[in-house]
């Protein structure tokens, strides 16, 4: 099982570590929000948050060390979070009204959370376990993030449908089509994985030993990899597929 | 036709297609008053429908797009540039 985690959180972390990259040399092109927020938060996702989250379980690590990539970790989950809030808010609800207010509220409940999580040292070296004390700020951490990963999904799915219904007339891109319905799949799967995985906290379950929780992380990387790679650098073949199925529509 | 009536048929059209009144472009309103208006103005007893739709298509061809109007489905075109394009 901990080969398995490995495995997926290296090949999440790599492939997300690229294409964040891409999305932010995309963003210094072309001088615009939506990639750099995406591309800030996957990047820091990929490449510093999974990498401390594998370097905290290492049994040779001093304590002082596991505390340095605790706060590096939770920093980079925490500046994700914000990314995928204020990309979902600027590029499916810039007009709405509430969509600032849910920003604002996700992010004081993250910082909260995330004081909270932090507030409580690694008492063991080698054991990412969480300290009891730190469960019901980790679960309001789980809480805020499935709320941001199931609304980027259902704006997405959203205007996915519409997407559908424009190629129906013969107007729009089918890969666009195709990238929305992949955002959407990212979306509501983690958001389905971080809520399986505030029930564990909740049980209270050892999240560096126990097999469900690490079947989620496992999940949750594969899926965010698999989506990343092909909705922001796919392969010609996948295009080709995607192209011919619509045509074939 | 009554302006407001007019003016919910249209919107009922764009719905059907999947566009928003806010960023839809002079291109993509002339695909929705062919396919799809014409249907919505028989389904409110419009008489002449052929020329209602003659008069919007003409109308249209004054309308110059905004290209500051960011939409998801631009972003999203934008996010999927690879190298090769």
């Amino acid at each position: 099982m901990t080969l398995l985690v490995v495995v997926s959180v290296l090949i999440c972390s790599i492939v997300g570590s690229a294409i964040g990259a891409r999305l932010l040399a995309l963003a210094r092109e072309t001088r615009q929000l939506p990639e750099l927020f995406i591309g800030t938060g996957v990047f820091a996702y990929s490449s510093i948050a999974l990498p401390s989250l594998l370097i905290m379980g290492l049994p040779s690590l001093s304590l002082g060390a596991i505390r340095s990539f605790q706060l590096l970790q939770q920093g980079a989950n925490f500046v994700t979070l914000l990314a995928v809030l204020l990309f979902t808010w600027r590029v499916f609800r810039p007009d709405a009204a509430w969509a600032p207010a849910l920003v604002v509220a996700a992010t004081a409940l993250a910082v909260a959370a995330s004081w909270g999580s932090v507030s409580v040292a690694p008492q063991t070296p080698g054991a990412s376990a969480i300290p009891e004390q730190a469960r019901p700020y980790v679960s309001l951490m789980i809480l805020v993030w499935a709320v941001a990963f199931g609304w980027t999904g259902v704006e997405s799915l959203r205007f996915h449908a519409k997407m559908r219904r424009r190629l129906a007339l013969g107007a729009g891109d089918p890969l666009v089509c195709n990238r929305f319905l992949l955002w959407a799949i990212w979306g509501l799967a983690c958001g389905a994985l971080d809520l399986l995985d505030l029930a564990y906290n909740l049980a209270g379950f050892d999240f560096s030993r126990h097999p469900a929780p690490l079947l989620t992380i496992c999940a949750s990387c594969l899926v965010s990899g698999v989506v990343w790679y092909l909705a922001f650098f796919a392969p010609q073949s996948y295009e080709l597929l995607v192209l011919k199925q619509s045509g074939a529509r | 036709m009554e302006r407001w009536a007019a003016r919910g048929a249209i919107q009922l059209a764009l719905m059907d297609g999947g566009f928003d009144s806010n960023s839809v472009t002079a291109a993509e309103m002339e695909l929705v008053v062919d396919k799809l208006l014409a249907k919505q103005l028989v389904t409110q007893k419009v008489a002449d429908v052929p020329g209602v739709c003659a008069k919007i298509r003409a109308a249209l061809g004054g309308v110059r797009d905004s290209p500051s109007t960011d939409t998801p489905d631009r972003v999203f075109q934008r996010l999927g540039k690879s190298k090769r394009e």
